[in-house]
């Protein structure tokens, strides 16, 4: 067998084998930080409120989601400091796509 | 007068009708690489076996202006025939009689010919190829979708059920096959989801091609829906003949035994597994070394590689191999490979076939992702599969059973008739390395040389457990073998085990987590 093979690690012994193309692209289920804001919808960013640096209250408007030709307004989950903006004005985003960060 | 002119009459008839959507639509199916219905039926089936029935069944509907128009046979065919001898009961949508769409009289007719499948208890052949619902008939096609997963459940576990998907099979359509035993899928030419590229756009602006999202490379490796992957139809119908040489004809009887023959002296099961168990090998060509004439039919050959399963022969009789991969994800189980080996044990037991299950696996995949998805509820379905089984059940451990694996891998426990293991075997709670790191910590931590220490202790731990004889001391294990008398071993237990009989507990059903 000419095979090029990986490690996978289990009870702390490494054992030489491959991997399926299935688990190489699998989504990694972490759960999602408290203040990671991401979109739920895929849509067009609108809008952009918040800036990084700023304090932000639980509640309070981030930034305008348009989509299905609806405003969605994207609210901070917590209270905090918006540590980083990853989305601009007219921004085409997807589903899942992390928006904002806040500390 | 004699008799001619109704004979005449009746040929006239059946040309008409065998003449499905006529020559344009016949043509447009060819130009998609498709075969027609009657072309497939004839191709599976022995020459000139095929009879046909409700040739001249017409659609009933009335509104849309549908009573100007003409299906002929209402676009399905159904009828019996023989494979290698063996009645079969088949049925094929005709893509070619408006696009092979399930009415109501359609439905009528593959109900007809699946309540002959189990009454006579001969398998079912369906061929599926169709554009779903024929909507102008309402609820009448919804309806004769549900007779048909109403009958494909009933006759689960009776007869064995084949889908082929020989085109699209979309929206609740495809549920009957969800409901077989086996799906077979070709390349380029089977398309199977519950929601179409279209819907998938609109409502997650998602784009996606018809092949990316439900294509017969999807399905065979990542869904897990189908059971079978050719790439051309005439490879698909080789595939569906040899399977079925394997299959007992229903639960009643069991599957045809053939003649016996060794397997082939290149699987030399001498030189196959490494003795060291970080090492990885391809656990078929074990199973190859021990089946008759190493003839292996796998299942599911691409979805969930970690674990192997499939039909061979011992000494002339169908054997279910259920066995751990290490050349893949070093073998875990986890979710896939658990639900593929569960559903496969079942199926054997179902059918009457003993089950050889070759054992070498480190436990189950670690992580988050894994526990998200489930893998606990998963898991346990090998444990009811086995749990369940009363076909013959025979173990053999190669290599590493270690912790909630070996307990899974019908283990003696979950009532195994046989336990055998290689003298390579280590039957463990873990591994030698995660084992001495935790019962040995504290001195691990407390020596002057920890590195070192540890691994004295690792070394003490792989000498003191890491073998099959602390379990065959308790008899849990029945026999320890050389690897080469392994086949020499399977054909006396599945010998002794041939009139086996069990009691289990009254009930309606077991509740398998499902």
């Amino acid at each position: 067998m000419n095979e090029k093979y990986d490690e996978l690690e289990i009870d702390g012994v490494s054992y030489k084998t491959t991997f399926p193309r299935k688990f190489l692209e699998r989504k990694q289920r972490a759960i999602p930080a408290a203040g990671a804001v991401s979109t739920y919808i895929p849509g067009t960013i609108v809008e952009v409120l918040a800036r990084e640096g700023q304090e932000v209250k639980g509640g309070e408007l981030l930034c305008i989601l348009e989509a299905m030709k609806m405003r969605n307004k994207v609210l901070a989950p917590v209270d905090g400091i918006v540590a980083r903006v990853h989305v601009k004005r007219g921004d085409k985003v997807p589903k899942n796509t992390l928006m904002f960060e806040i500390e | 007068m004699s008799l001619k002119r109704n004979v005449l009459d009746l040929r006239k008839r059946k040309e008409i009708a065998l003449q499905g959507g006529g020559e344009e639509a016949i043509k447009k199916q060819a130009a998609m690489g498709k075969l027609t219905a009657r072309e497939r039926i004839e191709a599976i089936l022995d020459k000139n076996s095929f009879h046909e029935y409700d040739m001249f069944v017409e659609h009933q509907a009335k509104d849309f202006d549908m009573d100007k128009k003409v299906f002929h046979g209402d676009g399905v065919i159904i009828g019996t025939g023989t494979i290698y001898g063996e009645p079969v009961c088949i049925y094929a949508q005709d893509f070619t009689v408006a696009g092979g769409s399930l009415g109501l009289m359609h439905a009528r007719k593959i109900s007809k010919i699946m309540d002959h499948a189990l009454k006579m208890h001969v398998p079912l052949i369906g061929i599926n190829d169709s554009g779903g619902a024929r909507i102008q008939e309402g609820v009448d096609s919804l309806a004769g979708y549900g007779d048909i997963f109403f009958r494909n459940t009933q006759a689960s576990g009776v007869i064995p059920q084949l889908s082929v998907i020989l085109g699209p099979c979309a929206g609740g359509a495809v549920y009957s096959p969800a409901l077989t035993d086996f799906v077979f899928v070709v390349d380029n030419i089977s398309k199977m989801f519950i929601t179409g590229p279209e819907v998938v756009k609109t409502v997650l602006g998602e784009e996606i091609s018809m092949e990316e999202l439900g294509g017969a490379r999807v399905h065979s490796e990542i869904s897990g829906n189908a059971h079978f992957f050719a790439l051309t139809e005439q490879e698909c119908f080789e595939q569906i003949k040899k399977l079925l040489t394997f299959l007992p004809w229903s639960n009643r009887v069991k599957a045809r035994p053939f003649p016996p023959r060794n397997p082939r002296a290149e699987y030399n099961i001498e030189k196959i597994v490494p003795a060291d168990p970080t090492q990885p090998y391809d656990v078929r060509d074990v199973i190859r070394a021990v089946a008759d004439d190493s003839d292996f039919l796998e299942v599911q050959q691409a979805f969930a590689p970690n674990i192997v399963v499939g039909f061979g022969r011992i000494h002339g009789e169908t054997i279910g191999f259920v066995a751990n991969q290490p050349r893949v994800m070093a073998g875990v189980l986890d979710c896939d490979s658990s639900d593929k080996a569960g559903r496969f044990i079942r199926f054997c037991d179902a059918f009457n076939i003993p089950l050889v299950t070759l054992e070498d696996m480190p436990g189950y995949l670690p992580g988050a992702e894994q526990e998200y998805a489930g893998v606990i509820r998963h898991g346990a379905k090998v444990l009811y599969a086995y749990s369940e089984a009363t076909v013959p059940k025979i173990t053999v451990i190669l290599r590493k059973a270690y912790g909630g694996g070996y307990i899974a891998m019908n283990s003696r426990h979950l009532k195994a008739d046989f336990m055998f293991a290689w003298p390579t075997a280590e039957i463990a709670v873990m591994g030698p390395e995660g084992a001495a790191n935790i019962i040995f910590r504290k001195e691990i931590l407390s020596a002057e040389n920890p590195e070192e220490t540890r691994k004295a202790k690792v070394a003490e731990y792989r000498e003191k457990f890491a073998n099959p004889y602390v379990a065959a001391s308790k008899g849990y294990i029945d026999s320890v073998i050389e690897p080469e008398e392994t086949r020499k071993i399977l054909i006396h237990a599945i010998e002794v085990s041939s009139n086996k009989t069990v009691m289990t507990p009254a009930k309606k059903h077991g509740i398998p987590p499902f």
